[in-house]
Parts: structure tokens; sequence; C-alpha cells
């Protein structure tokens, strides 16, 4: 299978100090991958970096073949990857529609399966409170806003970066289904997830991350076998 | 009481203005962190486009024409500056880039206009005045007020139910995010930095007859602008309208009542205004961050 995702030696960070160091990972065509690790460790700086929010220092980013280390975000997004950030970013001033709606009108470069009334049809949730503020959404609906924006581009490769975080666990289920129901849609997605549940639940394969590197790279049922060598990786049962 | 209508509309004329100058300053910070000190020089650009177009006793296609090339002139140093600043990272440096353009504007327009006050005539179809409850009222003042509303009422419709409008709220609040959703953010700031220096430069047209145009006008209407600016609340239309009509009303008011304070009064309501609240009176809703 082609790597959709191939990230070599990136080299990155804020001002001068590293926080990636050398990441080497590839993601399928088609395979959700969960990047795991410890907080502080260097996750969102890599999705925000393949996702051209921040620039790397040296190394490469491909995405199905075309180098776009460095490059803008849109310029990015245009190539087919969208994100769903830590912290979900609704944007607080427009309603429900209008967030949707800014995704919609910038993905009309990109045609494809999904639309407003999908995303809706999807989230009935998001239909309800349409002509709400994203600062009137509660957490739930905030995250589901931030995946039906990212849906909205038409994505090949999806980052979703914590989408439990901060949610209650009947939530977390509201929003593991709406995952897990994509995954036919043969969605290429890099998972970073704290709840390893969810993570295995949705993952292919997992990709450990340390300081700054991957440090370890298995399918999700050989990850789960090995709980001493998952315990080491991420200090957790 | 009828002085006082006229102190009133005096400064709903005034609180015009100021919206139709302060509103791309405010945008403009809103959406790149970056305070537009030229913008003063840019309002002073339609203040001369005015001297130079409308002589006296010109007639409304004159005023018109000056309007016009305000508009473009206004738009060409907007982009120049969106340019200019896009260049740079720090906003120290682009405030101090900003600056210095407005400097070099100003120095322009002096060598070209030379040091004297000028007046500019109202166009002569609309240069007398009406009476409003038995007080003698400039007409142009009135119309003056009527654009101001038109532009509010128009504003308001572009930025707060047009889908364009919906990025451009949306690059207030959370740049980085709009980018990521494909959007090409950086046409979108030189395209609200070049209509708000143009509706600056227009105003300085508008201006002409209340104002008239002479050198150091830049720097007085840029701080008006700015306490305008900060009393709204930055990045935000309903701000700077609500600004502009309370600092209009404040100077009027200041000057009908203690000439000698007036422009005191203006820092002491931003002053107050800071105090009770610091963000402004309507600030922008920046991104949700949980
Ligand atoms: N905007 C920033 N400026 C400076 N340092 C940052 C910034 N964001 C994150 N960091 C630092 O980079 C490191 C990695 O952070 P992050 O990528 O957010 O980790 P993770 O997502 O794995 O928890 C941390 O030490 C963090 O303090
Ligand atoms: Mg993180």
């Amino acid at each position: 299978m082609t790597d959709l995702l191939s990230v070599r030696d990136l080299r990155a960070g804020y001002a001068g100090t590293t926080v990636l160091d050398g990441v080497d990972l590839t993601v399928p065509a088609g395979t959700v991958v969960a990047l795991l690790g410890r907080n502080g460790v260097g996750k969102t700086t890599f999705v925000h970096t393949v996702m051209g929010m921040l620039k790397p220092y040296s190394g490469s980013i491909r995405i199905d073949g075309r180098e776009l280390a460095g490059a803008a975000a849109h310029t990015v997004a245009r190539g087919g990857v969208a994100i769903v950030p830590q912290g979900r970013r609704a944007f607080a001033p427009l309603t429900v529609e209008e967030n949707l709606t800014i995704a919609a009108r910038a993905s009309r470069g990109r045609p494809g399966p999904w639309t407003t009334k999908r995303v809706y049809e999807l989230m009935p949730r998001l239909a309800e409170r349409r002509g709400n503020r994203g600062d009137q959404l509660s957490g739930g609906e905030q995250q589901m806003l931030a995946i039906g924006r990212a849906l909205l581009r038409n994505p090949r490769l999806l980052l979703l970066d914590e989408p439990s975080d901060g949610l209650a666990p009947a939530v977390v289920d509201l929003i593991a289904g709406v995952l897990e129901g994509l995954r036919g849609e043969g969605i290429a997605a890099v998972l970073v997830e704290q709840d390893l549940h969810l993570a295995f639940r949705l993952a292919d394969e997992v990709a450990v991350m340390q300081k700054g590197r991957i440090v370890h790279r298995s399918s999700t049922a050989d990850f789960r076998q090995d709980r001493r060598r998952a315990h080491s990786l991420l200090g957790v049962g | 009481m009828a002085t006082h209508l006229v102190s009133v509309l005096n400064g709903l004329a005034m609180g015009s203005l100021l919206f139709a100058i302060a509103l791309g300053l405010s945008l403009v910070f809103g959406m790149m962190d970056v305070l537009n000190l030229a913008h003063g020089a840019v309002y002073l650009v339609g203040a001369y486009v005015a001297v130079a177009l409308v002589t006296d006793g010109a007639g409304v296609a004159a005023f018109v024409l000056a309007v016009l090339a305000a508009a473009v002139a206004g738009a060409l140093l907007g982009g120049l500056l969106a340019a200019l600043t896009r260049a740079t990272t720090h906003h120290l440096d682009q405030a101090l880039l900003t600056l210095g353009v407005g400097l070099v504007v100003a120095e322009v327009l002096t060598l070209a206009f030379g040091t004297d006050v000028h007046s500019i005539s109202a166009p002569a179809p609309v240069g007398g005045g009406v009476t409003v409850l038995g007080e003698t009222y400039p007409v142009y003042r009135l119309l003056v007020i009527g654009f101001g509303v038109v532009l509010a009422v128009a504003v308001y419709v572009l930025v707060e139910r047009s889908p364009l409008g919906s990025v451009i709220r949306a690059t207030v609040a959370d740049r980085a995010m709009v980018a990521a959703l494909g959007v090409n953010t950086g046409r979108v700031l030189v395209g609200v930095f070049a209509a708000g220096a143009a509706l600056a430069a227009v105003g300085g047209v508008l201006a002409g007859p209340i104002l008239g145009a002479q050198p150091g006008l830049d720097e007085k209407v840029l701080l008006l602008a700015l306490v305008v600016v900060v009393i709204g609340g930055l990045g935000s239309v309903r701000g700077a309208l609500l600004g502009a009509v309370v600092i209009g009303q404040v100077q009027a008011l200041g000057t009908a009542l203690l000439p000698e304070y007036a422009s005191f009064l203006v820092f002491a309501a931003m002053a107050l205004v800071l105090l009770v609240r610091p963000a402004g009176l309507l600030p922008a809703r920046t991104g949700v961050h949980a």
C-alpha cells in the first residue's frame, strides 16, 4: 500500500527550541494511526507542523508524494489535509452554520462526498444548534463542529488532536461513534489521543512518541498484547 | 435646548467620520495584531485630494471625483502597507514600519501642499444651511450623518451577514484555524487593509469641509481613531461604531461646554472605559479554547 503521509527526519520547535527532534512517520492511505505519548512530548507540535501551521526547521513532509514541508496551511489544506485541533477552536463569534460555511466555501475546489447537509445528517445535534454561536456550544458540540468543519474539506488525511479531551464519558462515546462511522470513508488519519480505549477502538496502528521522536510503531493488536511494553512506553497501565 | 441639539448633531457628524476612519484600524489590528500607525497619513492623503480637486464653488461632480480618487489612493497605500507588514514578523517592527510610511507620506504632502491651513468648501448645492428646531444647521453635516448611517448598515450587512464577513470575523478570532480550512488568509488581510485605508482616505475627503487640511492633522486623527478603537474594543465593527458615536459626542459636548478641556475629555472618557471594561465596550470574541 502506498503511504499517503510520509514524514522524514522532521525537526521543529518554537523560537529556536527543538521539540520535534527527527520524527519519522508514515501513514498508509485509508489507515488510522494513533499517535500516543505523554503530555508535552510534541504530539500537537507534530500535528501543527504537518498542517503547515508551524514551519519546520528541516525535514520532509510528503502528502501523496508531494513535498509540503514549509508550505502555508491553506496550501496543505488544499493538498487534502484537514485538522480537528486540540481545544477544538470553533470560531466563537460565528454561528454553527457560519463555521461550517467557511469550510464548505473554501472547499469548493475539492469536490467530494461531504456537504453541510451530510454533516448535519451525521451529527443532528449540530443541525439543532445551527443558529448558535461557537461560544454558546457545549464542549461536545464544539468537537462535533470541529469534526464537521474538517470533513467539509473532503480530506484524504485527517489530523485529530485529542478529540476526547475534556469531554464527559457519554459525550466521548458519541464522538467515538461518529469517528467510527467514518471508518468506511477511506480517510487516513493521525489520531492523537490520551484515552487508550478510544485510541485502540479507532486505530489500525499505533505510534509512540517520546521526546520529539517516534520510538515505537506496531499494529494496534500487537501493541495491546504486550502490556508491559505499553506501560513502559506510555507510563500508564 | 437648541444649542444642545446643534452639539448633538455635530457629535453625530464627527462620529460618522470617526467610524469610517477607525473601522480599518480596528479590523486590521484584530486580524494581524498590527497597529497601522500610517492610518492618519492615509486620512490626510484624502484631505489633500479634496484640496486639489474640490476648488471653491466646485459642484457635486468634483466632490464625487475626489471621493473616488481618494478611495483608489487609499486602497493602493493600504495594499502597500499590507505587503510591507506581512514581509516582517515582529509586531514592533511592523508598527515602526507603518509609522515610517506615515511620516514619509505626511512629509511628501507637506512638500506638495505647503504648511498652510487649507479649508475645503462643501459642494455648492449642499453648501447652505437648513433650519432645525429654530437653529440654522449646515446641510452638508446632515449629509455626513446620513453617510455614517448608510456606511454602518452596509458594513454591518457585509461583515455580520455575508460569507466574506464570516471569513473576516473568523480571521479576527483565529487566523491560523481559518488558514487550516484552506482559506488564503493573506489575501483576506490585504483586502481588509486596502478597504480600511480606502475608507480612511474617503473620510479625509468627507471631513474636508469640516476639518480642512493641514500638517499635523494626521496625528490628531490617528489619536482620535485609536481612542475610538480602544473604547469600542479591538477587531470589532460594532465596537468601532459605538466608540465613534461616544467620542463624537464627547468631543462635540466638550467643545460646546468646556472648549479648553475638549481633548482632555476624550482621553478621560477612554480612561474611564478602560477602568470599567479593559477590553473595550464591545470587543470581538476570540477563538474558543477549551
Ligand atoms: N506555542 C508554543 N510556544 C512555545 N513552546 C511550546 C508551544 N506549544 C508547545 N510548546 C512546548 O513544546 C513542547 C511540546 O508541546 P506539545 O506539542 O503541545 O506536546 P503534546 O501535544 O504532546 O502534549 C512542550 O514542552 C511545550 O511546552
Ligand atoms: Mg497536545
